[in-house]
């Protein structure tokens, strides 16, 4: 089977890699990536591309960014003519890429349907309804896809972030991947008990008037900060935060080091949250992940950017249950079965 | 109470006609203002058509359709400009019309606007994994107020977890449409002029690419059609594209050497109302001629294993044959011999969808406010 893979994220990287390494050896995979402006767009999460394409994209209103998506992928579907498009996430890229996909008459897989982490972002809604395959990580996923009459569709494949994280820990299998900022991976286990807090802030919370709030808040609990941080963030950040250590963006396995190796990460990413879970370090989310398993487990904990809810979080000890990423693992497969129908 | 500006946007042929009687009905109230947003490519040539002035349609207020490019960067394009448009500076609410890839484009760029964004004619759907797939279904997705065409479209929508307050039961705008137009349609006489006994032929309107681009499909449906005209003389719409399949495929040599099928080529809505509405009978594949068929009362063979327009189906009125030759000649000789079904219209089919719509916009719009 021809199969384009179109990400428009880090996460959305993340999550396609290990689906794509399970398609790699039976099918023509070629994996494209809409990359915006300051992203590393680097697919290495394990999975080799075959043939990757990316697509720098400016920041513009969010139909313009769809409208530069579906006019990139027109093409490409016409000179690849694949039978399937494999999308993941809310990005206005995975919805350009769809709407090209739905005008040509292929078939959408959508990994992460029926999640919803942002109600006021209908992307994700969007790709629902277009994908013929809906991939859901979760229960509560696969839920609100059959209220929506979608069920006929609709598998709980797991979440692939565990594969994912299990894949990148196959990169830098004797843990030589040296981390940015002059901190030095160690492997000890039990964990280090203190390491560094990783902060990772996309453009919601960067752009918060209650962003300058939590810096001080961090400084207080009295670990280093460690910030990977695209240029047009960084002057804005380095004002703001003067103890933080702001370093340039992080590829996917030097970012899966560096979550393994905090103390625990402090983010508004869905993806990063997960992704803390499956590497076992508790992760403080500044925005929903709608993610069941972690905020049940204690292992992620809602924050919002004030001082006394952030400290109150990050000094809580972790939970005493380790994170149950077994119930995830083949995740990925299970995708790859589905969309390739096997 | 403050004029509110409604702007209906539509982008091709079946769009226009839903879009006319709309616009009517908002000039008809004091407390809109319509905005007549074209959104296809080429809008001087629509502009000066028999189809736009039999319609009615005023002159357009916005052209946001891009006329060069592929489809891809003319989408594009349009769903820049609507982006703006959706953005609440120009407009109140807005109505999409049609279900073409350029609406769903306008559609997605309208898709986080705070205004009523509605798709009117919503909840049309073949059944199955096509019809949740469907371009219809993705307008109605990214849509915040869904006023249905039918009963059926209208239990659809609630199927597909949208609420109370997003769908309303409105009727077909095409009924509004052909009431619009029916007068001048009935002393147009097109049926004559083209040398047909009016209630003494069969009327085809063939359209979609699953025929149409399919050698051997095109093949089955001449066959199809040579053994009705042996029991009813066939006029076939037909157009450009048709002509050149037809052609290539070495089929419209058959095709006219057949002594009881000849070619029409209405110009405008009032010629093709005119003929449809003295047809004994129509074999179609277009949703809209389904709808349209059974406004007039006038038989329907669809030729298709599926329709979206379950509503025509279920008053008895159109026949799903396919392209089976045998199960069209059942329903063909049922017409003839006046033993098709006589069927009622369908509940909410009375040619005031529009005013339903309008009342539903301006309940939403005063919510807002």
């Amino acid at each position: 089977m021809n199969i384009l893979c179109v990400a428009g994220s880090r996460g959305e990287r993340a999550r396609l890699s290990p689906v794509i390494a399970h398609l790699q050896g039976d099918h023509d995979v070629v994996s494209a990536f809409i990359s915006r402006a300051g992203e590393v767009p680097t697919w290495d999460a394990g999975a080799p591309p075959p043939a990757p394409l990316a697509l720098e994209m400016s920041d513009a209103a969010p139909a313009a960014r769809v409208g530069a998506a579906l006019r990139w992928i027109e093409p490409l579907l016409e000179e690849r003519r694949p039978a399937l498009l494999l999308t993941c996430g809310d990005s206005d890229a995975a919805v350009g890429a769809a709407l090209a996909a739905s005008f040509a008459g292929v078939a959408i897989a959508h990994l992460d349907a029926g999640v919803v982490v942002d109600p006021a972002n209908p992307n994700g809604r969007l790709l629902d309804q277009a994908a013929t395959f809906l991939l859901a990580p979760h229960l509560a996923a696969v839920e609100r896809l059959a209220a929506l009459g979608m069920e006929d569709s609709a598998l709980q494949c797991g979440d692939v972030l565990a594969d994912a994280a299990e894949m990148a820990q196959g990169l830098s299998p004797n843990g030589d991947c040296p981390l940015p900022g002059g901190y030095s991976p160690r492997r000890d286990s039990p964990r280090p008990a203190e390491t560094y807090c990783l902060c990772y802030l996309g453009g919601g919370a960067l752009a918060s008037p209650a962003l300058p709030s939590l810096f001080p808040a961090l400084a207080r609990i009295g670990l280093p900060v460690l910030m990977p941080a695209a240029a047009r963030a960084r002057a804005r950040l380095e004002a703001a935060a003067p103890g933080v250590k702001i370093v340039e963006p992080l590829d996917h396995g030097a970012m899966q080091q560096a979550i393994a190796r905090a103390a625990f990460v402090i983010t508004d990413s869905p993806t990063l949250q997960r992704e803390a879970y499956f590497r076992g370090t508790v992760a403080l989310g500044l925005a929903p992940a709608d993610f069941p398993d972690g905020e049940r487990s204690g292992w992620v904990r809602r924050v919002d950017l004030d001082a006394q809810s952030v400290i109150a979080a990050a000094q809580a000890p972790p939970p005493e249950n380790a994170p149950q990423a077994e119930a995830h693992h083949g995740a990925s497969l299970r995708a790859a079965q589905f969309v390739t129908g096997l | 109470m403050s004029t509110l500006n409604i702007a209906v946007v539509a982008a091709e042929r079946g769009g226009f006609v839903r879009a006319a009687p709309l616009l009517a009905e908002l000039q008809a109230r004091a407390e809109c203002r319509p905005q007549f947003v074209f959104a296809g490519p080429d809008y001087v040539p629509y502009a000066a058509s028999e189809l736009f002035r039999d319609l009615r349609l005023p002159y357009a207020d916005a052209v946001i359709g891009a006329s060069e490019g592929t489809p891809a960067e003319r989408i594009a394009r349009t769903m820049a400009v609507c982006e703006r448009l959706a953005s609440g500076t120009d407009a109140d609410a807005i109505v999409l019309v049609g279900r073409s890839p350029t609406i769903l484009g306008c559609a997605i760029a309208c898709a986080r606007s705070p205004l009523p964004v509605a798709h009117a004619d919503a909840g049309l759907r073949l059944p199955g994994i096509a019809g949740r797939t469907s371009i219809a279904a993705q307008i109605d997705r990214a849509a915040n107020l869904l006023p249905a065409a039918s009963e059926q479209a209208h239990d659809r929508l609630l199927d597909e977890g949208r609420g109370e307050d997003t769908v309303v039961l409105a009727g077909p705008l095409v009924g509004d449409a052909i009431a619009a137009c029916l007068e001048p349609a009935r002393a147009n006489g097109a049926a004559e002029r083209a040398g047909l006994e009016p209630k003494g032929f069969a009327l085809a309107v063939v359209e979609s690419p699953a025929i149409i681009e399919h050698a051997a499909h095109l093949r089955k449906l001449v066959d199809l059609l040579a053994r009705v005209q042996e029991e009813l003389p066939v006029a076939v719409v037909v157009h450009r594209r048709l002509a050149q399949r037809l052609e290539e495929w070495e089929l419209a040599q058959i095709a006219g050497e057949l002594p009881r099928l000849s070619n029409v080529e209405p110009r405008g809505y009032v010629e093709f109302l005119s003929l449809l509405d003295a047809a004994r009978l129509v074999l179609t594949d277009v949703g809209g001629v389904q709808d349209e068929a059974t406004f007039l009362g006038v038989p329907v063979l669809t030729l298709a294993e599926a329709t979206d327009r379950a509503a025509t189906v279920d008053c008895g009125n159109n026949t799903l044959v396919g392209l089976d030759a045998f199960a069209a000649m059942q329903a063909v000789v049922a017409a003839v011999t006046n033993e098709y079904p006589r069927a009622a219209r369908p509940a909410w089919w009375d040619g005031a969808a529009g005013g339903r719509v309008v009342d539903a916009l301006l309940q939403r719009a005063g919510k807002r406010s």
